[in-house]
């Protein structure tokens, strides 16, 4: 894999995962964060993103770019509340 | 939005659902498996004689071969790069006349080869069919044949997963911002489920409307095409591709008279340096039409086919007669029709997408699976009270989800045994294509036949227990070859084989982990559930 598309799928990911804590249903954190740790978790998340877009932009062309990173961000997104759910599992169980 | 029209949506959305589910599950579920295609051609491709070939050498043996077959010239390739599957040197295929052109299992397939001497060597040979069968229960959703009402059976399955998508996200607008990301697993099972399923539906609408788009499209493009061809084109559509040339009753060209392979890939370097050539396919190489095809991909484009895409030249002159399919060199129109392809195939950014395909390939599975059990937990009859007997369930219910155990687990556990039994058939009658589609569909009736004999309840258990057994059974088969060599199976050490082993592994641990989970829910889970074992019976019905 590209250096540069290794490091623009890390900073998706990282963008997706301020997106993920910052929504209300996020079951990561037994406690959500206050509004505005959240509003800032919103915007640097989307920084993040737009920053991992370029990164792949940079080695990909621009179709190319985008599909990578809309499939990306959907199979994260699928994946976040998922382990969500099973960290929720944990907590209730303990 | 009106509660009556919302109900309205929900019943198409359930009905369209239920009716397409599962086949849907087994096309996703294959699908998955057949974005790995090639690893999977090279996991259970019999060894062959290594027989190193230089591109220089490539000239004389396109011309020796050409001599002893001339037959060839129709379409041929030269790989650049062998691999298990693939032997250095060129491969054609002969179909017998009339073979629906889709259907690649009537073809035979021939190999030449250079010998020491210099002399051509042709072999037939038999390439494995497992990656075709698998790939062929993807695109006609778990039919046998790739054929033209299969693929009629599959647009219609297609066009009601489409109404199922439009449905189903009409019925959530209304709770669409509120429950974005939820899955409540401390509520009752049915909200549980019901966020699972619309956690993936909705995150992965994109793919989702894409795949079901195109799968229209693959489904019925032969009847499009001649409706086309009929209303647009009046009937001459097809002369539109043919390519400028002398007179088609012309001599048969001097095949030795065509540029070098390596002077071909050379020019072609050239013209877009970032392409990275993979095969030479030649048409009608001594015809007065002569094309070869340089396939191959760029690392920073889509690719408008599952093999990438090529760029035309006359290989005579080395001209390029056409970069219409060349990922990076397409004109506009060119592009955005190839990227429907590649958003439906994934050829583009590599092996990380090919896994992000694998992944939410496997999530549409489940999206089906979890909407089949969501409609049985729909219909469920609760137990009044802790004291109360629980209530016998609905046999609508009941069926349902024995259809939906025994088909998809069936067609999981039987894909497991036909890609492990691809190799152990080689082992044990010297011919492994013939049984691989029996193997299939024995081990997919029997399971169908369980689940519905047993109920749903006990077969979940013993099928996700087969299907972990039959994972494992793969790479299991390649330990026994390095093992025991004298069993005579065969292990490859490719990043590709091995891959394929590691990843029945991982699903293998994943389906032995889901059977726990099942059998726990089966013998200490509520009993008023059609996955409870220990769930009402039926009265049986006596005879008066």
């Amino acid at each position: 894999m590209n250096g540069y598309t290794a490091f623009g799928l890390l900073l998706a990911a990282a963008g997706g995962a301020c997106v993920y804590l910052a929504s209300p249903n996020q079951c990561w954190r037994a406690a959500p964060w206050p509004a505005a740790v959240n509003k800032a978790a919103r915007a640097g998340g989307a920084l993040l993103l737009i920053a991992g877009l370029a990164a792949l932009r940079h080695v990909l062309q621009a179709p190319a770019a985008c599909f990578v990173f809309a499939h990306w961000l959907m199979l994260l997104f699928v994946l976040f509340p998922y382990l969500g759910a099973l960290l929720c599992a944990r907590r209730n169980a303990s | 939005m009106r509660s009556e029209v919302i109900r309205i949506y929900k019943r198409v959305h359930a009905w369209t659902g239920i009716v397409a589910g599962m086949a849907l599950f087994i096309a996703f579920y294959a699908g998955a498996l057949t974005i790995f295609k090639e690893p999977l051609a090279r996991w259970v491709a019999p060894p062959h004689a290594e027989t190193a070939m230089s591109l220089d050498e490539a000239q004389t043996l396109i011309v020796r071969a050409l001599k002893a077959r001339p037959e060839m010239a129709k379409d041929f390739h030269l790989y650049l790069k062998s691999a298990e599957h693939l032997p250095a040197g060129i491969g054609w295929q002969a179909r017998p006349a009339g073979a629906d052109e889709h259907d690649s299992a009537s073809a035979r397939h021939y190999v030449a080869t250079l010998d020491a001497t210099g002399a051509v060597r042709i072999e037939e040979t038999h390439p494995s069919r497992l990656p075709e069968f698998i790939d062929t229960l993807h695109r006609v959703v778990g039919l046998p044949v790739d054929n033209d009402p299969s693929r009629w059976v599959m647009g219609v399955v297609a066009v009601l997963y489409a109404l199922a998508l439009v449905s189903g996200v009409i019925v959530l607008l209304p709770s669409l911002v509120k429950d974005f990301f939820a899955l409540r697993v401390d509520r009752n099972p049915k909200r549980m489920w019901l966020d699972a399923h619309n956690v993936v539906g909705i995150v992965s609408l994109p793919f989702h409307v894409v795949m079901a788009l195109t799968a229209v499209i693959f489904a019925w493009h032969d009847g499009i095409y001649r409706v086309q061809d009929t209303l647009v084109h009046g009937g001459r559509w097809a002369n539109a591709f043919q390519r400028p040339g002398g007179p088609s009753r012309a001599a048969p060209r001097d095949p030795a008279a065509m540029l070098p392979p390596a002077e071909l890939l050379s020019r072609v370097q050239a013209f877009s340096p970032t392409f990275e050539a993979g095969a030479l396919q030649y048409l009608q190489a001594t015809g007065p039409r002569a094309a070869v095809r340089v396939w191959g991909h760029d690392p920073g484009a889509h690719s408008p086919r599952a093999l990438g895409g090529f760029v035309g030249l006359d290989p005579y002159s080395g001209k390029v007669t056409s970069t219409d399919f060349m990922p990076g060199k397409q004109d506009a129109a060119n592009a955005t029709v190839a990227s429907f392809f590649a958003l439906h195939l994934g050829t583009y950014g590599g092996t990380p997408v090919q896994w992000m395909y694998f992944l939410l390939g496997l999530a549409g599975a489940w999206l089906f699976y979890s909407g089949n059990l969501l409609w049985v937990e729909t219909r469920r009859r609760k137990q009044a009270g802790d004291d109360s007997a629980p209530p016998v369930q609905r046999r609508d219910a009941r069926l349902m989800a024995a259809a939906t155990v025994g088909v998809c687990l069936g067609s999981v556990c039987g894909i497991s045994l036909a890609i492990a039994g691809g190799k152990w058939l080689h082992v044990l009658t010297g011919e492994a294509n013939a049984g691989i589609v029996p193997l299939y569909y024995a081990v997919f009736f029997a399971a169908v036949i369980w689940a519905f004999l047993r109920g749903a309840a006990r077969a979940s258990v013993h099928l996700l227990w087969l299907a972990a057994v039959l994972a494992f059974a793969i790479p299991l088969t390649t330990l026994l070859a390095w093992l025991f060599p004298s069993l005579g199976l065969w292990a490859h050490g490719s990043a590709a084989a091995l891959g394929v082993d590691a990843t029945a592994l991982m699903g293998g641990i994943g389906f032995a982990w889901l059977a726990r989970v099942a059998a726990r829910r089966a013998w200490h889970g509520p009993r008023d559930s059609v996955w409870s074992a220990l769930a009402a019976k039926p009265p049986r019905k006596t005879n008066r």
